[in-house]
């Protein structure tokens, strides 16, 4: 499809950890068989805990990671398997934001050299480099007077600003944001996320945003994934998904979430346990150990992210007949 | 706060750059300092220190003075150029290794710890015993002990700056290896390395001193401080200032080195900066 | 109910080679049996160092300075260190952020927890008692299987789990006061939900006043009946939770607020508070928060900013005056 900008099909993420000479290597699973899509000028909120894999599949769409298996084309382009010339010409194109602006800003580089070091890496010469980035930093509510400082003269707000106008140097076709405001405070969060909003409207980007936040992906994001374990759980526009959620795990997710008023005081019905070891998942469903209504079905046979109506996908044996 | 505050504030590390400066001085300006020719035979044998011979003369007759000023060349020489020649094959063989990783690292590595499994000594008398004694071969010799060193200095950096997120947003960005490794990975490696190919330094400077000892490195009659040190080993109870000036100089040479070293592992340290 | 800790005008100072660092500069509240107290702030607001204060574990280059912090009656802060070790751990016990490296790794869990009773344990201690008394205590905060898990090591014991057992590290002695210095800031949402549980329990259980340090609101909402906002080493704002939540009257507690992206409701856009904290060695004027306030008038420079108290509310701001 045309205004398809990305497209994952099937994909997985293994790591392989420990084996030698004596031993077999185990794999963490940590994504396992997932499909979405983004078009564009949405964006996608994935959401989830720590170990449910939203980093990897992030991390597989930048070519961070390898996948294992699956799918994963940007603009109808399978970009796993792409010659040396071709990367040069489409990784620009996806760019990454992290969630550490301590760590993502090369301490010994000046803002100038890094915020055009896309284009430099995409070989593109015949600009000047210094005009195009203080207008990258004018668009982030930095100024020109920032240039030549280094990453260490910044404050944690201003730097993930800086990481920001790296990632739209190359007029990106995705931008996949990783967790960037968690490591922030409260107050330079919501700076911010108004800031991607506003340039997401003025650019028309298209972006991936993870996050374990669900306030944050409902405020950014047009549609939501709830990953679990390595799998997407529950799919579909935003509201329909934090206000109505079908699928257990996402309910107990919003439920779970400390509402900052105490009229609205959780009820005390939480999950017990913990999220699975990834490299031995449970059987059928992977949140049955957990889940308030699991059948006897769910513990053998695992469900399938179906469609409920045209926007909406859940994968729970509830729904499933 | 500039780095000139915390120069001053780290004691040890300015008595070891003065240190390192006298030498230098010595090593630059021998010509002018030294009373007088270090290897002419000009004078009585084992003359006690005097007026006109501060430290005495050896059992040639040469002034010991003047052979320690002119020893400080062939010292200061053989540590940096050896030193500089194992940067040059570790530096890149431990960017690699820590880079790449798998296989090549595995193979690397072996080498690294099959070559760090002598002590630095050693091999070098091996080395120097193969080739022959002269001052290249022991430089030779030295920078072939001292890679090992550095290129595992080198790996154990790598491992840690590569996994940095602005590495792997260059990798994102579909940078090459030697891109990456050249512009981020290396420079960011740095610190750590400045610290060991300092103590190094000093090292070397002990090695050499060995060598020279045993006849392994500069001939005579170069004056060499580890060979001024062999020749007063023999005249210990008659002419005890023969052992006594080129021993001292060793001992503050490496000093030198390693004050600097720990000073610089201190004002490179990010955590004691922010204080 | 009776008051168990008075902090009155309490300054710690941080004396570094570039400055003096007022990380707490003047702080007052109190906590009354039985209560649960929330401080609230960003970081560097000077709420941790508030808790370390009273625990009198202020590290090096900082000083308690000036002040008076009562507990039961009694000035901690002219107590020899040999009455204050008595105090700590049995009286005021403390739950750290990371429960990764609060435990030791070379110790098992049961001898871990056993030895924080024995520290405080009079005359000759009896294993085998308290070998009882580890078992019931981890039994209490939701150990699954604890005769046999006693003997396990921190890292079989995943992130919830261990601190589980710090929580029950810091009642064993039924402590007056536990301070949970952001308890829950590295776990997930799921498990943040079980640790909050616990505690609400526990307090009920033993009967001790907490005071909750932390940067999010939901939680000081989930838990806390009063609570105490923190910016720039100053108490802004301090009150009873429904009123505070109800009705701040301090611009920064409004905007802290607004700024929270929430999971219950769509807002069009975030507020966010322009600029960035202080720096902590030269902070501005007066009140500390006025170049940041949209209502911030010339006489917000004064320095002695108008209190606004009305019975146990107090507000440290020139709106009131």
């Amino acid at each position: 499809m045309e205004n398809k900008v990305v497209e994952v099909e099937d994909l997985k993420v293994y790591y392989e950890r420990g084996g030698g000479l004596l031993s077999k290597p185990m794999y963490i699973k940590a994504v396992d068989g997932v499909s979405f899509s983004i078009s564009r000028g949405e964006v996608l909120g994935l959401v989830g805990e720590s170990g449910s894999g939203k980093t990897s599949v992030g991390k597989a769409i930048a070519g961070i990671v390898r996948p294992t298996s699956g799918k994963i084309s940007v603009l109808g382009r399978d970009i796993i398997n792409l010659s040396r010339g071709e990367a040069r010409r489409l990784r620009p194109k996806i760019q990454m934001i992290f969630q550490n602006p301590f760590s993502s800003l090369d301490p010994r580089m000046r803002v100038r050299d890094i915020i055009v070091e896309p284009l430099k890496i995409a070989g593109i010469k015949d600009i000047d480099f210094r005009v195009k980035a203080a207008e990258l930093l004018e668009m982030v509510g930095l100024s020109e007077e920032h240039l030549d400082r280094f990453p260490h003269q910044f404050s944690g707000g201003q730097r993930q600003r800086i990481a920001i106008a790296r990632a739209l140097s190359t007029n990106p076709e995705l931008i996949i944001a990783d967790e960037p405001t968690s490591a922030l405070d409260v107050s330079i969060q919501a700076q911010i996320l108004n800031l991607l909003k506003e340039l997401r409207d003025k650019l028309d980007l298209t972006m991936l945003f993870i996050s374990h936040d669900i306030g944050v992906i409902r405020y950014i994001a047009d549609r939501v994934a709830v990953m679990y374990a390595g799998k997407i759980v529950e799919l579909g526009n935003k509201r329909d998904v934090i206000d109505e959620p079908l699928h257990p795990y996402t309910e107990s997710l919003l439920e779970a979430v400390p509402v900052p008023h105490p009229s609205k005081r959780r009820k005390e019905t939480i999950i017990p346990g913990e999220p699975p070891d990834p490299i031995n998942p449970p059987s059928g469903c992977r949140f049955h150990p957990r889940c308030p209504h699991a059948l006897d079905i769910c513990r053998t046979v695992e469900p399938k992210l179906i469609y409920m109506d045209n926007s909406r996908m859940v994968a729970c044996h509830l729904y499933q007949d | 706060m500039g780095i000139l505050d915390l120069v001053m504030e780290s004691k040890l590390f300015l008595i070891g750059m003065i240190l390192l400066s006298m030498i230098t001085v010595m090593a630059v300006f021998a010509d002018f300092i030294a009373p007088y020719d270090p290897i002419a035979q000009d004078f009585s044998p084992k003359l006690p220190p005097s007026p006109e011979h501060p430290l005495g003369t050896d059992e040639l007759g040469r002034d010991v003075f003047s052979r320690l000023i002119y020893g400080s060349r062939i010292t200061l020489y053989v540590a940096f150029v050896s030193v500089s020649i194992a940067c040059l094959i570790g530096i890149p063989i431990g960017l690699v290794a820590g880079y790449y990783g798998g296989a090549v690292d595995k193979i690397l590595n072996f080498a690294i710890d099959l070559m760090l499994s002598f002590p630095a000594i050693i091999l070098t008398i091996l080395i120097t015993g193969m080739l022959g004694p002269s001052l290249t071969n022991a430089m030779i010799a030295i920078s072939i002990a001292f890679a090992p060193r550095i290129a595992r200095i080198v790996r154990g950096q790598v491992l840690s700056v590569k996994e940095e997120d602005y590495v792997v947003a260059v990798k994102a960005m579909g940078a090459s290896g030697a891109y990456t490794m050249a512009r981020h990975v290396l420079p960011n490696s740095i610190a750590p390395l400045l610290v060991q190919v300092t103590l190094s330094l000093g090292t070397a400077v002990l090695v050499e001193s060995a060598l020279a000892f045993l006849g392994l490195s500069a001939q005579p009659p170069t004056p060499s401080w580890g060979d001024m040190l062999n020749r007063g080993r023999r005249y210990i109870y008659t002419a005890p200032w023969m052992i006594t000036a080129p021993g001292i100089m060793i001992t503050l040479a490496v000093l030198a080195f390693n004050l600097i070293g720990d000073g610089l592992r201190d004002l490179l340290d990010p955590r004691l900066r922010r204080l | 109910m009776s008051r168990l800790l008075e902090v009155r005008d309490l300054k710690t100072y941080f004396f570094l080679r570039k400055g003096v660092v007022k990380a707490v500069d003047g702080v007052s509240f109190d906590l009354d049996k039985g209560e649960a107290l929330g401080i609230v702030g960003e970081s560097g607001s000077g709420k941790t160092v508030t808790a370390l204060s009273i625990m009198r574990l202020v590290p090096y280059p900082g000083r308690i300075v000036d002040g008076e912090i009562k507990f039961k009656g009694r000035d901690l802060l002219s107590l020899s260190e040999d009455e204050m070790r008595k105090i700590r751990g049995k009286e005021i016990s403390m739950i750290f952020q990371d429960p990764h490296n609060s435990l030791n790794p070379v110790y098992n869990v049961g001898w871990q927890v056993g030895e924080a009773i024995e520290l405080h344990t009079e005359g000759k201690p009896i294993w085998s008692r308290i070998l009882d008394k580890v078992i019931s205590i981890l039994r209490g905060v939701g150990i699954p299987k604890v005769e046999e898990r006693i003997y396990d090591y921190p890292h079989q014991f995943s992130g919830g789990q261990k601190q589980r057992i710090m929580i029950g590290m810091s009642v064993s002695n039924n402590p007056d006061l536990i301070i949970a210095d952001e308890p829950t800031t590295a776990l997930d949402v799921t498990i943040q939900a079980q640790i909050i549980d616990l505690l609400k329990e526990l307090r009920h259980r033993y009967g001790s006043s907490i005071m909750l340090i932390t940067h999010n609101m939901g939680l000081v909402a989930e838990l806390c009946d009063r609570i105490a906002v923190m910016y720039s080493g100053k108490v802004v704002e301090y009150g009873d939770i429904n009123r505070i939540f109800e009705e701040p009257l301090h611009p920064y507690t409004q905007l802290l607020l607004e700024c929270i992206p929430r999971t219950d409701r769509d807002v069009d856009r975030l507020m966010s508070i322009p600029g960035e904290p202080p720096d902590p060695i030269s902070p501005p004027r007066g009140c500390r928060f006025h170049p940041r306030c949209p209502y911030a008038k010339d006489w917000c420079r004064r320095d002695d900013i108008y209190v606004y108290r009305d019975n146990d509310h107090m507000v440290s701001c020139e709106l009131y005056r």
